[in-house]
């Protein structure tokens, strides 16, 4: 019973919150006649209070609408990932990617799915002519999760605790890269600003101890190439 | 063109999917090889076990066994792998595929974590088998039923009746042909990822195998300690523990020879001879 409304109270509390940040329908309606509010800005008219905050709210949600799609072959967290993100910083050196990945089956494997939550830093950009520019250096830092019951993220409770002490379904990834990008002059652009093509060598941390662990490991070995491509807004 | 190879290589999907090169399904390809060659008694094999990432010590284990040239083959007793990834699975086996020794592989609880038990299937075959060398039947068991959640029945002892069965029709066929049994296991009875359940049953099956009943009691190993002295020819092997003992689980003489991971430097050298057999512990 407890248990019940306990979910019960989780769910209104979900409809609150989602009511509370999601413009309604009537907000918009308010909202648009925009015009003649810009038109009074001479009068020194000031918006209503209620309109003022639907206009935030509505600027705060366009805030965290992606302005990038990524599209990316191999590097170990799929065969084929699709994503999107955000840049952000300065002179827009930070992005963060979110990518869902496909694996195919591979003889006794089934197929997997798996979700990436990455972390990008290009602290150069180099310019070439303005209709392109080069990046030279992409630090990037991944989380991969493979979406399956046979990959756990802590270990199932038939284990006494601790046992083995990792999680088989996270994988920390850290990779280097390059990256090339056009500029798509003003009149030729469609949806996108920019179109980059990357390329990233990476390592996951299951890789990196076994390389500390035991040297002998070749490094080819424990390095994944994956190549990608990026449409900026 | 080595290089665009290399580099085709190195696109890797995942480090739980990546495409196996090389020798598969090697446990039928080795149970061939020593079922064909015609080895008699006295003969020789190694057991090695619980690698989980010491390649480098593994590579001296088998450096020591390659030099003394009288080994047949080598048994791995499990946890070839840390954490069940392919990579690990291909780094071991290829090592051990350098030095020439035909080997047999049993499955540990670390080669079942993620998808590491589809990986040993694909690279080694079924988790249980059995052949016959000489007088000799060896049995290689998946013992690790804590993985299954008991789930599955680990370990399988509709296998190990049937396998019996196999032996007593070639016995029926050609008498005392096979007359000892060697079982291969990675973790024994009693341990926390047996299935404890069914530890005695699994006992009682192990004893009507050839060589492990009370017939078989004078054939002794001489460096046994003085309470395991009566045990039969036949015996069982594991690994597992990370430790080294040799204990009478069931107070009825079969022996189980444990061996230490392979950071503690230590493998087991058995010299089966026509009525019994010899054991050494080699630590390096």
């Amino acid at each position: 019973m407890s248990m019940k409304l306990l979910n019960f109270k989780a769910l209104i509390t979900i409809i609150a919150l989602i009511s509370a940040t999601v413009p309604t329908a009537s907000a918009r309606e308010c909202y648009m006649p925009t015009e003649s509010c810009l038109c009074n800005d001479n009068l020194r008219y000031e918006k209503p209070k209620y309109q003022q905050r639907v206009e935030k709210r509505r600027n705060s949600w366009l805030n965290i609408m992606p302005r990038l799609f990524t599209l990316q072959y191999a590097g170990d967290i799929g065969m084929v990932s699709a994503g999107f993100g955000w840049n952000y910083g300065r002179s827009k050196q930070w992005e963060t990617h979110a990518l869902i990945g496909f694996l195919p089956k591979r003889e006794n494997y089934s197929h997997y799915w798996t979700l990436t939550l990455r972390e990008i830093y290009n602290p150069w950009r180099i310019g070439i002519n303005g209709r392109c520019d080069v990046t030279p250096l992409s630090v990037s830092m991944s989380l991969n999760s493979i979406l399956h019951g046979d990959f756990w993220v802590s270990e199932p409770d038939r284990y006494p605790s601790g046992y083995y002490g990792f999680s088989s379904r996270m994988r920390f990834h850290i990779g280097l890269g390059q990256r090339f990008t056009y500029l798509i002059p003003e009149n030729k652009r469609y949806l996108h600003s920019k179109i980059s093509v990357y390329y990233e060598v990476s390592t996951c941390d299951l890789y990196v101890r076994q390389k500390i662990l035991d040297k002998s490991v070749p490094l080819k070995d424990i390095i994944a190439l994956g190549i990608g491509i990026i449409y900026t807004l | 063109m080595t290089l665009i190879t290399t580099a085709c290589d190195n696109f890797e999907y995942h480090p739980y999917s990546i495409k196996i090169h090389g020798q598969k399904d090697i446990n039928a390809t080795t149970i061939e090889q020593l079922e064909t060659a015609g080895i008699k008694a006295p003969f020789k094999f190694a057991f090695i076990t619980d690698t989980q990432g010491a390649l480098s010590d593994m590579n001296t284990a088998l450096d020591l066994i390659k030099q003394r040239g009288d080994i047949d083959f080598i048994i791995h007793g499990g946890d070839m792998t840390d954490f069940g990834l392919p990579k690990e699975y291909v780094w071991a086996r290829d090592m051990l595929n350098n030095y020439g020794i035909p080997f047999l592989t049993i499955i540990g609880n670390h080669d079942c974590l993620g998808n590491g038990e589809d990986t040993f299937k694909t690279i080694f075959g079924p988790e249980n088998f059995s052949l016959n060398i000489d007088h000799v039947h060896i049995v290689g068991l998946n013992t690790v039923a804590l993985e299954y959640d008991y789930s599955r029945p680990v370990p399988d002892l509709d296998f190990i009746e049937n396998d019996r069965l196999e032996v007593d029709n070639i016995n029926a066929a050609h008498p005392d042909s096979l007359t000892h049994t060697i079982v291969a296991m990675h973790s024994r009875p009693y341990d926390e990822q047996f299935n404890n359940n069914v530890a005695k049953v699994f006992n009682y099956y192990l004893s009507k195998y050839p060589g492990m009943d009370e017939t078989t009691y004078d054939r002794q190993p001489s460096d046994l300690p003085e309470d395991l002295l009566r045990c039969p020819r036949g015996f069982c092997i594991n690994g597992h523990n990370h430790s080294t003992s040799i204990s009478d689980i069931f107070d009825n003489g079969i022996l189980y020879y444990q061996c230490a991971n392979m950071t503690k430097r230590t493998f087991f050298i058995f010299t089966i001879t026509e009525d019994g057999y010899e054991h050494e512990v080699v630590e390096f």
